[in-house]
Formats: C-alpha cells, structure tokens, sequence
C-alpha cells in the first residue's frame, strides 16, 4: 500500500480562475524521501498541502479526485483527523511557534492529541534526540538561528510520530549552515526512523542527492516521479553540477561535485580558459569608504574595513552569519554611522538598500502601486521607470497582484524593483536569493547585470556562492570585521573552501554558461 | 439555514434577548426591591451568564466544524488589539476601541462582531483596571455594536469601497450615540429622587419622555465628541483595514466544493 495515494486530483482555489492543479496522480512509497521541484506558484505547495488535506478542507475551493493518506480518504477526514499520521512543515519557522519554550513547544501538539502525561514526557525526550535539540529544550525559539528554530519545528511536527513529514521548502529562509542541519536532520529521519518524508525545495544543490525520486510540477501539471538524475537534467534549476553533466553529454548526470569530479577525471575535457568578465576593467569611483570601525552592542562588528565601488562593479559580499555583511551595507547605504572612517560618494551618487526581510517594504495593495510609491515618496512625476524595473525583475504579469499574496522570492523581487526604481545608481542587496526560485534567480541575475552594465554598481551582501559566480565582477569576504580576501571574483573564489559547484569541478569556470559558451565557440 | 448552523443560532438569539432583558427588567421591579447601588447584586450573575454563552457558541461552532482554529485565533488576536485601543483616551470620551469593532464586524459578519465585542471589551476591563458591576453591560452594548455592523457590512460589501467606507463611518457615528444611551440605562432606573430620574409607575411615554431629558442633560456632549471620533477613525482607517480583513475573510470559513469521485478527467481540466 502506498503510504500518501493521490489519484486524479484537480483543485481551484476560492475565485480563481484557473485550477492550481489540474489530474495530479502521484503514489508515494512507505519509507522513500520524494522532493518536489518546480517554480514558484506551480502547484508544487498545493500539491504538498493536498498530503494532510490543508487543501481543500483550510483554503476551500473546488476540489475533484481522491487523496488517501494511510487508508484515510482527506475528503472525510479533515487535518486534525490525520495529525497523527501527517506531519506538515512550512517555509517561515518563526511562524510556526505556539509557545515560548522549546520543550513546552513540542508538548503542546502532544497535548493537543490526549497523550498521557508519561507518554508525552517520553516523546518529547525522544523527539528532542532524534532532532539533536535536546541543549535548547529550554530556549526561547526566538533566540534560536534559523536553522535551530526549523529543527524544532520539524521535531513539533515528528512529536506526534508521524509516519509521513510534509515539507514546504523548509530551508529557503535559511543561511547554508542552517539549510545544511536541517537536511541533515530530515536524512536521519528518513533513514533511520524510516519516516516517508515530501519534500519542497528550491535550493537543489543539497536536496537533490538525498531524494529517493522526484518529482516536477509545472502549471499545475504533476509529472511522472523520477531518478533524480535523469529527471533533473533538463529543469532550469537543478544544480549547476547536473547541468554541467547535460551539457558535457555526462550520462546519467552527477548529482553531487563528487560525481561530477568522477566523471571529468573519466574523461577530460579540455577547453581554453574563459575570457574575463567584460566589466572587469573598472570605471569611474561611484562610492568610497575608508578606515570603516563599527561596533554594536560593545562588541566590533567592523574594523578598518576600506571598499571602493565603481561604475560597472557587481560585488560579492561574503562571509559567515554575522561577518559583519549586512552593516557594512547599512553603512554604505548611510543608515548607519561609523565610529570611525568615513564614506565617500561622488557626485551625490546615492546607494539604495533592499533589506534581507521583504515584508519590511511591502505596503500598497497591488505590486505597481508599490514600485510607483518611490518614487511619489520622492516627488517624481516621471513614472517610466516602474515598467523598466517590472520588467527587468520579470515582475509585469503580476504588476496588479497583492504583494503579499505571493511567494518569497517574487516579494524579494518587488522590494529590489521599489528600491532601484529611485534611481540610486549603486544597489545595495541583502541576500537577495533568499526563498527565490530558479526564475526568480534568473530574472535576478538579469537585473543587477543590467544595471551594472548601464552605468551603476550592485553590492550583493550573500551566503549563496552561485549567485556571485553568476553575477560578480569582484568578490569581497569578510570574517570577523575584517576583510580577509578581496578581488577579481574568479581569484576570490577559486581561493575558497566554498567554491560554486563548476568551480570546483572545471577549474577555472565558474557557470555552466561559460562552459557552453567555449564548446559552441566556433 | 442548514441543521448545523441552527444551534449556535439559537445560543447567539439567546445572547441578545438575555442581555435585552439584564438592561431592561429594572422597570418591572417593584420599588422596595431597589438596593442603592446598581446591578450591585445581579452584575456578577449577568457577567457569569454573558461568558458562559460565549463558550458555549465557540465550543458549538468549533465542534460543528462551522468555525476553525484560524477564526478562533483571530478572534482572540484582534480581542486584544481592540483591548488595547481602548487605551487610546480620547477628549470627549472617545475611545479606540469601537472603530475596529466597527470594521472587523463589517468584515466578518455579525456572529464574529458580536463575539469581538464581547470579548474585546472584557479585554478592555482588565487592561485599563475597570472591572466593575458595568462591565457586562458594556460587553453587550459592544457586541451589539459589532453584530449589527456585521448585518450591515453584508450589505454594504456591494457598495464601492469609499461609499462602504462612508457607510460605516455613518454606522459608527450613530453608534457613538446609541451606546451612551444604553450605557445610561446601566443605572438610570436606580437613580432616585432627582427630576430627571425614573420611578416606577411612570407610563412608557413618560419614560422615554424623562429619559430623553436625562440623555440630553448628562449624555449628549460626551456621546457627540465619542460619535466624531468613531466616524473620524473610521474614515482614516476604514479603505485599508477593510481591505486588509477582506483578504482573510474567505479563509476563516473555507467553503469546499467537492467533485464526485468517479469524474472523468476531461471535465476535471474545465475545474
């Protein structure tokens, strides 16, 4: 029997237009880890939320076909029903907290369920083990680090023992540190509680090679499960290694840089190195800083930390969780003064700052009215920039939708588009790729070359390596304060333990599309 | 009216008529039954009925499945937002508490207005200390209050949003009045002695004659300053709170429409 059957289901959101899904078949087996692929607002959450019948009994709408979850139909059983065999994890953990205390956290779904009282102090001891948590039971989650807090939501949702997990990309609000645990975390539960675990996940790199199968879903389409090789190959946002795979003609294509390093010892290829970046030759200075010193709370947060932007730059800012990124953008943006050093930008050349957190800049009701609110903030009466920026960000099919009505990394998008459209020749982005999919990450890519080849600078302050083997001209790592390397980006990176994926597998590539691009040189 | 729906129904009439009927059977009381303090004795018998009631629709509707774990939350989440504007003091006698009771209850319906005005104002009493023999008396005059914008924004959910937004603000303003007028009869039936107070044996012409008197005499400038404050706040307020509410109107009772199992797949792409 298999442990979730899904058998021709189609289903309508409350007033839309179009089915969300449309004859979705799906059988997944006791004990297999299934990951789930495919663009924002494809179906893939409400796919997801099908498993515990979320869909349709908490969102209404019109719902065809059948779900059976261990034998329980979800047109008769409601979630509350099939808590006990379900477990559902969502994207935000600070949003699925009921309690304050991490012990009392996980009781409270025991409690929920009638356990007894010696049976619940059982589950939650194990439940803190199996998850590794056990040194934060008595923690607030929200002096917790991203990754902790989801740990713990995911124990909240195992305390019950469930024998399914239901996963709605529980790492794309998380640093790689945090996304690492708890992949880390859901392959031990897979593996050895032998949980059958569904999983969403954008960020393919390091879901990928733990799944049993997968699965794309696409327009509401749900495709036929899979090898994850072989399925991955030709999705625009698999990771760069199983392009890189598919390109060089690598069959079945690796999953991981050790496969892939397997197979370009097997058989060599041998290509002339890449030309540089074309903006590496550096314009004019747009923004200077020197002898940067900071400190919050007490403590340094930056020490003597000199940059310099110029025109056509895109820098790469990277370091750990707390380097010391994010204020050092906060300083050049002018929102924070420095104890020392100063910041000098030529010519009145503003630098505008896209915050990590995108609900922080979204207010209007429709994501147009939110571009065009800049620039009424700033008294400008010309608004033809709105639709160059809409454009840019591939936002203008959803130029009259509700900001909030859409996924993560589309709000990343708005907040970026609301931002540049005031025309601060240098961005400055805060991890911007956090929560977006492979086409938000496109149109991402797209945007800040742009920019950058039209005269301006981009900052990105990132954990995520790819983006800045995509994107940057100049890479600067910071640890601890300091600037501890700096330079062309290529250099910086190949330098680094964290190397994107073709780096390390095609020295010195950085992207599958450089890689392209010498092949089909003539 | 579906048979599931009937029984908290009934447990919400019950509400209303009990409460009617704690403001009003003062004047059928016979004189020396009178104690000098107002409701001193039945207050907490009221408060106790009040409440229970309250449990009893919750606890009816969230087993009937006719109300979620969401609504719930939500209703607790905005009682305490309500609670808490009650703190903003206005000159007059205005009060931040009615507006949003206005607004959630015009967004919601009136079952969710009336049990918001409960319960915000219960909130209320223990944030600003005034736990008193008043207190459910205020608790119903609110809910009523908040039901009845709830009938009204049933109908004037048509209506463009300024012109709804107008609607409402009208609503509030009159209510600014019509709360002070029940809230008087709190203890207007207890006041002796005076030429503006009631005893009994007065005919109901009479009554409301004096109590007009009284409401003009005591009322009117307070309930003025707190009905220019309702309709203000609403007019301010109003275009984006409804919106915002709106949003999450459709999710508090999903409504699901299930196809027959055996349905072809070629009428399941027109879903």
């Amino acid at each position: 029997m298999s442990a979730i059957s899904m058998r021709g289901v189609s289903y309508a959101y409350p007033d839309a237009e179009r089915a969300a899904l449309t004859g979705a078949d799906l059988e997944i087996e006791p004990g297999e880890l299934l990951l789930v692929v495919g663009t924002s607002g494809s179906g893939k959450s409400t796919l997801l939320r099908c498993a515990n019948g979320l869909v349709p009994h908490a969102s209404g709408g019109r719902f065809a076909g059948d779900v059976v979850v261990f034998g329980r139909s979800t047109r008769s059983h409601h979630p509350r029903e099939l808590a006990d065999v379900v477990g559902f994890v969502a994207q935000d953990p600070e949003a699925q907290f009921v309690v304050d205390h991490v012990e009392r956290d996980l009781a409270f779904v025991l409690e929920n369920l009638g356990y007894a009282p010696d049976a619940m102090r059982r589950r939650v001891e194990e439940t803190l083990d199996a998850l590794g948590i056990a040194h934060l039971r008595d923690r607030d989650p929200a002096s917790l680090s991203g990754g902790e807090q989801q740990r713990c939501v995911i124990a909240g949702a195992l305390a019950a023992a469930p024998s399914a997990l239901v996963l709605d990309e529980p790492t794309s609000q998380l640093d790689p540190q945090g996304a690492d645990d708890v992949l880390g975390a859901l392959t031990r539960l897979n593996a050895d509680l032998g949980t059958t675990v569904l999983l969403a996940e954008h960020r393919l790199e390091r879901a990928a090679p733990l799944a049993d199968r997968v699965v794309i879903v696409d327009g509401g389409r749900v495709g036929t499960p899979g090898a994850p090789g072989a399925l991955l190959a030709g999705y625009p946002g698999a990771p760069s290694v199983t392009r890189l795979g598919r390109v060089l003609g690598w069959d079945p294509p690796p999953l991981t840089v050790r496969d892939a390093r397997a197979w370009a010892a097997r058989e060599p290829v041998d290509l002339p190195d890449p030309p540089e970046r074309p903006h590496h030759a550096p314009g004019e200075v747009l923004l200077s800083a020197l002898d940067l010193r900071v400190d919050l709370g007490g403590r340094p947060v930056l020490r003597d930390v000199a940059v310099e932007i110029r025109r056509g730059d895109v820098v790469a800012l990277l370091g750990r969780n707390g380097s010391g990124k994010t204020t050092l953008l906060r300083v050049l943006a002018g929102l924070l003064a420095p104890a020392a050093g100063s910041v000098t930008t030529v010519d009145g050349a503003r630098a505008a700052y896209v915050p990590q957190n995108p609900n922080s800049l979204l207010f209007e009701p429709t994501v147009r009215r939110e571009v065009e609110q800049t620039l009424r903030l700033l008294g400008t009466r010309d608004h033809g920039d709105v639709d160059r920026w809409l454009d840019a960000l591939g936002l203008h099919d959803l130029a009259a939708r509700h900001p909030r009505s859409l996924s993560g990394g589309e709000r990343q998008r708005i907040a970026i588009a609301a931002v540049a459209v005031g025309g601060a020749p240098v961005l400055l982005l805060d991890e911007p790729t956090r929560g977006m999919d492979s086409a938000s990450r496109r149109a991402l890519d797209r945007a800040v070359t742009q920019h950058a080849e039209s005269g301006g600078a981009v900052v990105l302050a990132t954990h995520d390596v790819e983006l800045a083997a995509r994107c940057a001209t100049r890479a600067i790592v910071l640890g601890d304060g300091d600037v501890v390397a700096e330079g062309n980006a290529r250099q910086v990176l190949a330098g680094s333990l964290f190397a994107p994926q073709v780096l390390r597998v095609l020295p010195p590539f950085l992207t599958v599309e450089e890689v392209e691009r010498e092949l089909t040189r003539p | 009216m579906t048979a599931r729906r009937a029984r908290p129904l009934l447990v919400y009439t019950l509400m209303v008529v009990l409460g009617g009927a704690a403001f009003l059977y003062p004047f059928w009381l016979p004189s020396t039954a009178f104690s000098s303090q107002a409701h001193n004795g039945d207050a907490p018998l009221v408060a106790a009925l009040v409440g229970a009631l309250v449990i009893v629709a919750v606890a009816l509707e969230v087993q009937r499945g006719t109300m979620n774990g969401a609504t719930v939350a939500i209703l607790g989440m905005l009682s305490a937002c309500a609670g808490l504007l009650r703190l903003l003091d206005l000159p007059g006698g205005g009060s931040g508490i009615f507006f949003l009771v206005v607004l959630v209850g015009a967004a919601f319906g009136p079952r969710f207005g009336l049990l918001l005005g409960l319960c915000s104002m219960a909130v209320s009493a223990v944030v600003t200390g005034g736990i008193g023999p008043w207190l459910p008396f205020q608790m119903l005059a609110l809910a009523w209050m908040g039901g009845g914008a709830g009938l009204v924004g049933m109908w004037t959910a048509r209506l463009a949003p300024r012109l709804e937004v107008a609607v409402l603000a009208g609503y509030g303003w009159v209510w600014g009045f019509v709360y002070g007028a029940i809230m008087n009869l709190w203890f207007w039936p207890f006041a002796r002695g005076g030429a503006l107070d009631w005893h009994p044996g007065l005919g109901f012409a009479a009554t409301l004659d004096r109590y007009w008197s009284f409401y003009v005499a005591t009322s009117l400038g307070w309930d003025a300053a707190a009905a220019i404050t309702n309709a203000l706040l609403v007019v301010l307020t109003g275009a984006a709170l409804l919106r915002t509410l709106r949003r999450f109107a459709h999710r508090l009772e999903p409504v699901v429409e299930f196809s027959p199992l055996d349905l072809e797949p070629a009428s399941a792409e027109r879903l």
